[in-house]
Order: structure tokens, then sequence, then C-alpha cells
């Protein structure tokens, strides 16, 4: 039985003012909204299932199996307004906080109550949204009472009990560590913090459950697939819980092991995350958001991470520009950049007010702004006005993307304080801007304004070169967001490449060189291009063998076929798609 | 450069807008070619719910003070006194 189920039996102690004041949800004029907020493994998960007991009609939406955006978050809460919504683990949803308050929670019904639990008190702008309609709970430890009530019903007698909780003062999730490090290690000095519980209570697992714990700290969740031989043994551990998207280990478990295993063995850490790239790769092509996310949670480079999962409250709301920002806006271009570039700031704003991002501070003023939209969305005028979005366009007629992938332009992004140095606001819009090039479906390139060395070496980590004209470019690859996540995260790791070089006619595959025709090769090149999509194979034969061509269609099969054979163990990655053509997966 | 205690009444209506300013500080002050250097700063909880604060600064005038207050969108500062001596 997993660690969630058991949760889900156990009594609740100690937290019945915490749960009546939930119940004043309920009372007439009392308020909509409940936020429960306390540090990782004090209890506001548990505190949720009880005062979800007690209802009929709950939706439970657990932010670590959401995918982070509104569409994730309908589907995860259904069609139908809840009695109850409760939204558990929302710092994993800090970034819908905007889309939550604005949209979703102000068109549900009035009977509707909503409870959220997170780690951090929420923001100045939670008390401006909702007023006397908010209630705060914060969860503390428990009192020594309760303490005690909770290890004694895990086995230990009062005396233990009382020592145990004299070094962890009332925390829930080491209480439970220390009772399970207790019951192995009788003899054992209980040290004082969570970490070192989760040592000491590791130290005491078989080799093979703790080999399944260091491969699973690496990933963002554990499915039966992504770790087939340890998934079985890691289901009962006391820090695992069964989540609709799999296993999670408990934060500061993965932490800590994770630290643990990258400080002793980083080869062997390095090695667990390329197995988990490996696998996760594999998946990506069919695995939706979830599989990304996995990927994400690989990839160590900051700006990206942070985009997706922020370990930090963010100061800072980053939405889209309301009419009344116009002002604003142009006041910040005109601190930095006056005259030409504030009039222009001005022809983009007529020409695309939704294209600007703003990040306001607490109180709601705008401390810094950005423009990113589709470069189909720019209008002609602008091309002709705006010498940057000239280098683009020259860039784009030498390098022609294929039909069907999107171009985006973010043009400028400026703080009012700092301009386009590095800051905290700064940050802020930098990752909304990673975020919805992440989110908008099939982006080959993002093009983009060289801002200084320092906003440029940030950039560059994740993919952005200069070109010509003050302009920078993101090309993404054929595969778009998931083939691009996957290059970052596969850095420094020890995987065996796949690269075509094409002037040799030579493919590597796993550190092997394998000799193409030169029809073989064009081939290849022509479906890595398109790595992932179908490709048809009137298309194939119209582009690779060309126009005049009028052979049979079977010319194509053929030469697939070679390219099976010599592709060996990786022959799967080209599949025939009956009645259309053929589609690559990655090598 | 020289101390000046810079006062505010007031000027931040929550903990969050002060841990923002704090948090915008050292890049704003980087941006000031060395100009302005943070001491540290005193907050006061006001019966309003509001904050006030009392911050020591070293720097090279009065002006920059008031550019550093502008980029960082705070509000004109109650009073900004150049320290004599620190005993």
């Amino acid at each position: 039985m997993s660690f969630g189920a058991l949760l889900a039996r156990r009594p609740l102690v100690g937290r019945d003012a915490e749960l009546a004041a939930l119940r004043t949800l309920h009372t007439p004029g009392g308020p909509l909204v409940a936020v429960v907020h306390g540090v990782a493994g004090t209890g506001k998960s548990a505190l949720l299932r009880a005062f979800a007991a007690e209802h009929d009609h709950v939706t439970v939406v657990d932010g670590r199996a959401v995918e982070p955006t509104p569409e994730g978050f309908l589907a995860a809460a259904g069609e139908t307004p809840p009695q109850l919504l409760i939204i558990d683990t929302f710092e994993r949803l800090r970034l819908l906080d905007d889309w939550l308050r604005h949209t979703y929670f102000p068109s549900l019904p009035e009977t509707t109550r909503i409870v959220i639990a997170t780690r951090d008190k929420p923001g100045a702008v939670w008390r401006a949204s909702f007023g006397e309609y908010l209630h705060v709970i914060g969860l503390g430890p428990l009192a020594p009472a309760d303490a005690h009530a909770v290890l004694e019903q895990h086995g230990l007698d009062p005396q233990q009990a009382a020592e145990v909780n004299r070094f962890v003062r009332g925390h829930p999730l080491s209480l439970q560590l220390a009772a399970s490090a207790r019951r192995e290690h009788p003899d054992a000095v209980i040290p004082t913090v969570t970490q070192e519980l989760a040592h000491l209570y590791l130290d005491g697992l078989d080799a093979p459950t703790r080999a399944a714990l260091d491969q699973a700290c690496v990933l963002r969740r554990v499915t039966r697939s992504l770790l087939p031989d340890g998934y079985e043994r890691l289901e009962p551990l006391p820090f695992v819980e069964l989540t609709p998207e799999g296993l999670v280990i408990h934060d500061t478990v993965r932490e800590a092991v994770s630290a643990l295993l990258r400080a002793t063995d980083p080869v062997r850490h390095r090695a667990v995350r390329a197995h988990a790239w490996r696998q996760i790769r594999s998946e990506l092509p069919d695995g939706g958001w979830a599989s990304v996310a996995d990927m994400i949670a690989l990839v160590e480079e900051p700006l990206v991470r942070e985009a997706f999962f922020p370990t930090s409250i963010q100061h800072y709301a980053v939405e889209t520009a309301r009419p009344s920002d116009r002002d604003a806006i142009l006041a910040i271009v005109a601190r930095h950049q006056p005259g030409a570039t504030t009039a222009l700031m001005a022809d983009w704003w007529d020409a695309v007010p939704d294209a600007f991002r703003v990040a306001r501070s607490p109180r709601g003023t705008v401390v810094a702004f950005t423009i990113l939209c589709d470069l189909r969305d720019v209008p002609q005028g602008l091309f002709m006005r705006d010498p940057l979005c000239q280098a683009w366009r020259e860039h784009l007629r030498a390098y022609p993307v294929p039909k069907g992938q999107r171009v985006l332009a973010a043009r400028l992004a400026l703080a009012h304080g700092t301009g386009s140095a590095p800051s905290p606001c700064f940050s802020a819009l930098l990752r909304d801007v990673e975020r919805a090039s992440l989110q908008a479906g099939q982006v080959r390139r993002i093009y983009s304004a060289q801002g200084g060395d320092a906003i440029d070496v940030q950039l560059e980590a994740i993919g952005y070169l200069a070109i010509d004209g003050d302009a920078t470019v993101c090309d993404l690859g054929p595969e778009s967001v998931p083939g691009w996540l996957s290059e970052l995260a596969a850095r420094d790791l020890p995987l065996a490449r796949t690269t075509l070089n094409a002037d040799a006619r030579e493919l590597t595959l796993e550190g092997r060189t394998v000799a193409l025709t030169k029809l073989e090769c064009d081939v290849l090149r022509y479906l890595q291009e398109r790595e992932g999509q179908v490709v048809e194979r009137q298309a194939l034969l119209r582009d690779v063998w060309g126009y005049e061509w009028s052979g049979g269609a079977n010319a194509a099969d053929v030469a697939i076929s070679g390219l099976r054979r010599k592709l060996g163990e990786r022959a799967k990655a080209l599949e025939t798609v009956r009645g259309v053509g053929f589609r690559l997966n990655h090598l | 450069m020289d101390l000046y205690l810079v006062s505010r009444t007031g000027a931040w209506h929550s903990e969050e807008e002060l841990a923002a300013s704090a948090d915008c500080m050292p890049a704003v002050l980087d941006t000031f070619g060395g100009d302005i250097r943070w001491v540290r700063s005193y907050v006061f909880a006001e019966p309003d719910g509001t904050f006030s604060a009392e911050c020591l600064y070293e720097a090279t005038s009065r002006k920059r003070l008031a550019e550093l207050a502008d980029a960082l969108q705070l509000p004109p500062a109650d009073r900004v006194r150049k320290l004599h001596a620190a005993v």
C-alpha cells in the first residue's frame, strides 16, 4: 500500500483548530477562499484530505499533476463547477496565479468554496483580490501531545516518543521519518533536521531499493515505464506518494538524495540522469505535457527550469498588458531608449497591443515589459519602419523554416529601474517569454534583439545566437520545443549522440560510423529536418528526387528499406505510416 | 562618499512590496556605477498596516539618491539627512 493510501486512512492528529477554521467556509458571509500554508512536510495535504472527506462533491487538483496552463488546469478541474475545489501543492501552479485570480475563480458559481495548500503565505495581490473573503491558515508544527500521539501510533513507546520529538519538534514529515528510522535503528542518535533523518532512514534501505531511489531522485515523477525495476520497491516507502501521474517522492527527500549522489558519486549521478534522459526521450513523441515536463526537470539551465518550476516566491506578476498600461510602458522606453525607439514602440503598441506583456509590482505598477508575438502578426508597416524586423526578415529569407513551423518575435524587454540589465523583474519577464514560447505549438524559431552582454550570456546558454543587425535568433530545431529541451537536458550527459555528416555522407550512431549513399543521405537529412512529423511519400519524392522524377513511387520505399538496414538496432525509429508516407523519430 | 539617512513613512503597503524593493535593490544599484552603497534599512510597521523605513546609504550626492528612488519607483523621501558623524 502506498504512503498516500496510508495517509488517507490514518486519523488526522492535532489539527482541530485548522479544520474548524476551514469549516468557516460554509458559514453564511464567511470566506470564499482558504489558503493553508506551511513548510514542506508540515501536513497540509493531510489536512486537506481530512476536510475533503467531510464533503460529497469535491474536486481535487494536485499542482504536481497538472500542466501549468489554463487548458491543463481546466482539464484537471473538469467542466462541472465543483461545490468544493481543493488545490494541493499550489506552489507548482504559481504560473497560473494571475489567471486563477482574475479569470477562473471569478467564473465559478457563488456557492463554490476553494481551499488551497501551498508553501508560501499568499502575498498582497491575494489579499487585494479577495479581501475579507480570503482566510489564511498558517500550519505550524504539531503540539507536543499531538506529536507524541503520532509517534505512538507508529509504535514508539511514550519515552521514545518524547525523546524523538525533542529533536524534530512536531514537524509532521520528520515525525514520520524519525519513527521509521527509530524502528530500523533503535540505538541511533536522532539528528535534528529532516535531511539528516532522511539519510539515517536511507542507510537502512536494502541495496536494490536504495539504487532505485537514486535513479528516481532525478525524476519529476516515477512511472512504471520510467523506472520498471524500481517502481514496486519505491511504492511502500514512507515519503513516496501515489499521484495521478505516478509516484512522487517528497521534495525534501528527493533533493537530499539527489544532492548526496551528486556530491559523493557525480559519475553515477550523470549516468542516472542519462538513463532517465533516454527513457523520457523515447516517450516524448506521444507523452504530451507530462513527458515535456519530465524533460524540463532534467534541464539544468536555470532560465528554463525556473520558467516552469519556480523555486522562489515571485514578487512580480507577469500578464498581458492592459490598455491603461500604454503610458507606463512608453515611459520605461523613454527612460532607457529615448527618441526613435520610443516612437517605434508606440507604433508596436498601436499595431499589436496584445503582444505586450508586463511585469507588475505587488502594488500593480508596471515595472517592466516585453513584446512577444507570432512573426506573422507583425504588420507590414512595422517591417518597413523597424530595422530589427528587417534583420529578422533577411535571416528568414536566407534560412527559411519548413511550412507549418512557427516563428516568434520577441522584440524588446525593458525594466524601469535597470533597462535591459539583469534584475529580478527582468528575469520574471524572460522566464515568461521562455514559457510562452515553449507553450506555443510547433515553434521552430524565436527572433529577438541583442540586449547587452549580461543578458546575451544568459540567452546564449539556451541557444540564442547573434545575427546581423543587432538581432538574435534561437532555432529550436525540427522537433520544436521537445527536441530543443532534449538537447538542453543532454548537455554534459554521457550520451552517445547521433550525427549526420552530410558532406562525408556518414552517419554516426552510438559511436559507430555508417557510410551512406548520396540518395540515402539526402532522404535521411530530409526526414531529420522533419523529425517526429509524418512526411508524405509524394512530398519526399518531389523534394528529394525532384519534380522531374517520373519513376515509381516505390523508389522511396526502396531507399527507406536500405536506410533501415544501415540503422541496425535503431531501424524502428524510421516508421512507415501506412497509406501516407514515413516518419523518423529521434535516432 | 557621504552617509545619508533617508526616511520614508508609509511608503510600502505590504511586506511583499518591501521584499520586492529589497529584492530589486542590488540590481538597480549595479546601474549606479558605485555612486551609491546601501548600508542597511530599519523598517517600522505602522498602525495603519503600512510600513516605513529609515535607510542608511553612502552616496556621492542627494541627487543620485533621488535617482535611485526613481529607479526603484519609490515615492520621494520625507527627509534626507546627511550624517555628521557616527559615534
